[in-house]
């Protein structure tokens, strides 16, 4: 696969139009995914996606296959989605030693009472959009692509430690929030 | 083990991250204490109620806008790509007259070329001194670009975000990888 990619890059280098199409469809859905989880909004998350393959196609000569493909392209959508967050002035990017818990609502849940499942994404929604940039980044990198922690870390341009102490406080914030849901069946 | 290293190491041993000796003693003090187990099941409970956040299809226009942007530079991009050029150019032929005797001038009519011309062949008057040559004046006379062609290299020039992102001091492992990813921060 990553072989595949990277031969597919060798082309894009050189101008291949039909490779660097071939790419998009791969890859299409997991950067549209990445940019929607984190940005919360699909218009911005549609054109962030045209964007950042637009910009692999200008930057495809500067891709070498000493890095696997995925992180270079994720480098980009991580890139991409922090500068257009500083430029509506939301992002605060802080240091690791600087992040700090936000303060947590008072969650009141009914344990008893099993809310629905579109019910709970909502929830989760709601509680990942509230994690500070690094941390929300690090968490969607982690739970909904699987990356190891030493490829995040690449992504992210920061220490495997900072990675494990960001995932380390988000899965706290995100056990309080969403603790005490039961999706009922639906 | 103790409860706090137990609790620190949560969720590095929930991702599966943690080195196996690190990870039998994790596993032991969970199986043996009440305390950790219930913070140990509610991350885990959390962490798979995200699960309902699911991935979604791409639009279909994003492909096909994706490919449509990589084609066909456009107008815009040839001024960006031609306004060092003509800046050069500019300077190049402003201080041949500046410093050159101004013979350019005062060969009327040759001097209008396909890039500059003057609007006034009597700029200069042919029995006028070198020396009251006006720069701003000879720069007011120069038509390089029609000013929708400037507005536009303008519009190209803010488009690009040259906002470099602030990375921690990275690991001595992470510097090597890290050299060909910093090509595409933008
Ligand atoms: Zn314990």
């Amino acid at each position: 696969m990553e072989d595949t990619d990277i031969s597919l890059m060798g082309l894009v280098r050189k101008g291949d139009e039909r490779a660097f199409e071939l790419l998009v469809l791969r890859h299409q859905r997991p950067v549209y995914n990445l940019a929607l989880r984190f940005l919360n909004d699909p218009a911005e998350a549609e054109d962030a996606t045209q964007e950042i393959f637009i910009r692999v196609f200008k930057a495809a000569g500067s891709y070498t296959p000493d890095a696997k493909f995925t992180t270079w392209l994720y480098t980009i959508v991580r890139n991409f989605c922090f500068n257009l967050l500083r430029s509506r002035k939301q992002a605060v990017i802080v240091s690791v030693e600087e992040e700090s818990l936000p303060e947590l609502p008072a969650v009141h849940v009914d344990p008893v009472d099993r809310i629905s499942r579109e019910q709970v994404r909502e929830k989760v929604i709601h509680a990942v959009s509230r994690l500070p940039e690094n941390m929300r980044m690090a968490v969607i990198l982690s739970k909904y692509h699987g990356l190891q922690y030493d490829e995040i870390a690449g992504i992210m341009g920061c220490t495997v430690n900072a990675i494990k102490l960001r995932i380390h406080r988000a899965k706290a914030i995100l056990a309080e929030e969403l603790s005490g849901l039961k999706p009922g069946q639906d | 083990m103790n409860c706090k290293v137990v609790q620190d190491d949560l969720a590095t041993y929930l991702d599966g991250e943690l080195d196996m000796p690190a990870s039998v003693a994790v596993k032991e003090h969970l199986e043996a204490c009440g305390q950790c187990r219930a913070l140990y099941v509610r991350r885990l409970e959390a962490w798979e109620l995200m699960d309902t956040w699911k991935d979604v299809s791409p639009p279909g226009r994003i492909r096909k806008n994706i490919i449509a942007g990589i084609k066909g530079p456009g107008r815009s991009a040839w001024v960006l790509r031609a306004l060092p050029v003509a800046a050069a150019l500019l300077l190049v032929i402003g201080l041949s007259i500046y410093f050159g005797g101004g013979k350019a001038l005062h060969k009327k009519g040759d001097f209008a070329g396909p890039i500059i011309r003057s609007n006034t062949d009597s700029l200069v008057p042919e029995s006028q001194d070198n020396a009251s040559i006006n720069e701003d004046e000879l720069i007011s006379h120069l038509h390089i670009f029609q000013e929708d062609d400037f507005l536009e290299t303008l519009d190209e020039l803010v488009k690009i975000d040259y906002l470099p992102l602030i990375d921690e001091v990275a690991d001595s492992d992470r510097s090597r990888q890290r050299s060909s990813l910093d090509l595409v921060v933008t």
